[in-house]
């Protein structure tokens, strides 16, 4: 290459550079700077087809005045940004503008009426479900976002409750029918509003990756992604947002099923809407309108710094318990509250059921169970008897079962006698944390008595009654603690 | 002339001059970068050259590559929906590697 096309490479790669830094605009959906929040929002449009334009702006609020305002573009550092309008603007759900909502007390009672009138609402989620909502349209000042699956038989009205709910969450983006995951990471980092799955499948390629997507989700860490057809290249995605979505059964992935509330679904009891006339869209547009208001106005009045440890009434909850019900607990009036503490155990205790019912967790039980029972851990019988309990599709062989004690519960194993028979050794302190972990009861403490005539020890255990007598009062005395 | 004639008419003169007179450009700025190539300039002056002519440097820059790259313009195969503009960003890395996310 001569040095004069060198130069000419040069300069046209430079000039494009600082043109694209200088003249053209940013699309965004949002921005925020230290005086104002823009927040796009789009009229109503009696546009057909998707090319054709829609109108869209920001609308400009006021940080210190409190003020809004509706802005077609906004000027910031010399950077000229412009609401998005494209094709995509047509697969949003976006605010209209704002309107005044009086009190928060207010706007949670007009929610909760909109979504019992719409859809038959599982009676203890009467009250989580607004603030669920509500917490959509805040989502990014949370650490950790959990996520909304709606579960049911088939005419159960999940697909309703998924839509009716999702229509008042903060830029729900519909998603069900992508084709490619692709799609699906390039649109949520764009909008990073509120995704709706609809029949979310457990099974198969499509349902792994979107495991893994899911699970990615819910923190602030870049998703990486190698793509294009002839320059593979990694990309980094930002897909922390909120979900919504719909399975005929419970998501079986253990990690993924203690990041949801799960909403089961029934057969409706009393006559629900069956079309979403023009009352429905009226309703949702003035709704919609007021919670981007209250985003508005509370947006930045969230700070964790008080909670950093978590809340002092949830600590007796497992970690990741407590990160899924910390956001609405944030939100909610102490009413709530206290139904989300009750909330809060049985997601605690289901989250313990889907650990032990795990392969690991099947394991662990059978040694706790013959650990309890004061038998040798044989590893030939830990591995009979996970066959018969888990049954595998193919049986499992002694060296796996071994794989799962050493590496996963982290128990040591030996051989011992003539016969070379591989026992497990129990490390007291490891059993212990273990049942912690998957709520079984504490181990039965072991006495160690006076040696014996040839100078060994032997361990026997306390009295089994006089033991279930000390832990049913310990049960009680915490129960009294709790605040409700 | 009918409706239809007439439209037809006039679809063929927007056509075929639009296209003369965007040609006119392309080989305006051809015959400009073969010009430059033919007499050396220093590489270093490409931008404060074009900005001396009246030209912008970019499109200068461009032009050299394009004339490197058919030192005769019948060698360039086009249609009649070329422009200049399509030419550059031909020529441009940063046009042909835009890939969201920017």
């Amino acid at each position: 290459m001569s040095e004069l096309s060198r130069s000419a490479k040069a300069l046209l790669k430079k000039t494009d550079d600082n043109s694209e830094k200088e003249d053209k605009p940013i699309f965004q959906s949002y921005i925020e700077t230290s005086d104002y929040i823009l927040e796009q929002i789009q009229g109503a449009t009696d546009a057909t087809s998707a090319n054709s334009a829609r109108e869209v702006r920001f609308i400009k609020y006021d940080k210190k005045l409190g003020t809004t305002e509706e802005v077609e573009d906004f000027e910031n550092e010399n950077k000229l940004y412009k609401p998005i309008n494209n094709e995509l603007t047509y697969s949003i759900s976006l605010s209209g503008g704002v309107q005044e909502y009086n009190t928060i007390s207010n706007l949670i009672k007009r929610i909760r009426d909109f979504y019992n009138y719409n859809f038959q609402v599982p009676a203890k989620f009467e009250q989580i479900l607004p603030y669920l909502c509500l917490f959509t349209w805040v989502y990014e000042k949370f650490p950790f976002v959990p996520y909304i699956n709606f579960v049911g038989l088939t005419s159960t009205g999940k697909t309703t409750a998924m839509e009716v709910f999702g229509s008042l969450c903060y830029k729900t983006l519909d998603v069900s029918g992508s084709i490619t995951m692709a799609s699906i990471f390039r649109t949520t980092t764009i909008w990073r509003g509120t995704l709706l799955l609809d029949e979310f499948d457990n099974i198969g390629e499509e349902a792994r990756q979107m495991i893994s997507f899911l699970k990615s989700g819910v923190s602030d860490r870049a998703v990486l992604r190698v793509e294009g057809d002839k320059v593979r290249e990694v990309k980094a995605y930002l897909v922390k947002c909120p979900k919504i979505f719909t399975s005929e059964k419970p998501v079986t992935d253990a990690g993924l099923q203690s990041r949801i509330f799960v909403i089961p679904m029934e057969k409706n009891k009393r006559k629900v809407p069956l079309y979403r006339l023009n009352k429905y869209k009226k309703e949702t547009e003035e709704l919609k309108r007021m919670l981007l208001l209250w985003r508005l106005r509370n947006l930045n009045k969230i700070d964790f710094e008080d909670i950093e440890f978590g809340f002092e009434e949830l600590s007796g909850l497992e970690s990741r318990v407590q990160q899924v019900i910390t956001p609405i607990y944030y939100l909610a009036d102490d009413e709530t509250k206290k139904n989300i503490l009750i909330f809060a155990q049985e997601q605690q205790k289901e989250t313990l059921r889907q650990r032990r019912e795990a392969e690991e967790g099947i394991i662990f039980t059978i040694i706790y169970d013959l650990y309890n029972e004061n038998q040798e851990l044989m590893l030939s019988e830990i591995t009979a008897e996970f066959n018969k309990k888990a049954i595998p599709f193919k049986l499992w062989t002694n060296t796996k079962v071994s794989n799962v004690i050493r590496k996963i519960l982290g128990f040591e194993t030996e051989r011992v006698g003539h016969n070379n028979i591989t026992m497990v050794i129990p490390d007291k302190n490891k059993l212990e944390d273990l049942c912690q972990y998957y709520g079984l009861t504490p181990l039965a403490p072991i006495a160690v008595v006076a040696p014996v005539a040839n100078g060994e020890s032997k361990q026997i255990k306390v009295d089994q009654e006089k033991l279930l007598d000390q832990i049913e009062e310990t049960q009680k005395e915490s129960s009294d603690n709790l605040p409700f | 002339m009918t409706y239809s004639e007439l439209l037809e008419e006039c679809k063929n003169i927007y056509t075929e001059l639009s296209y003369n007179s965007r040609f006119v450009r392309i080989a305006m700025m051809h015959l400009l970068a073969k010009t430059v190539i033919e007499n050396d300039l220093d590489p270093n002056k490409i931008a404060s050259f074009a900005i001396t002519v009246g030209i912008e440097p970019s499109d200068l820059a461009a032009a050299i590559l394009f004339a490197q790259k058919y030192p005769n313009l019948d060698d360039f195969n086009h249609d009649k929906t070329i422009s200049w503009q399509q030419i550059k960003d031909e020529f441009n890395e940063n046009q042909k590697t835009k890939i969201y996310p920017s």
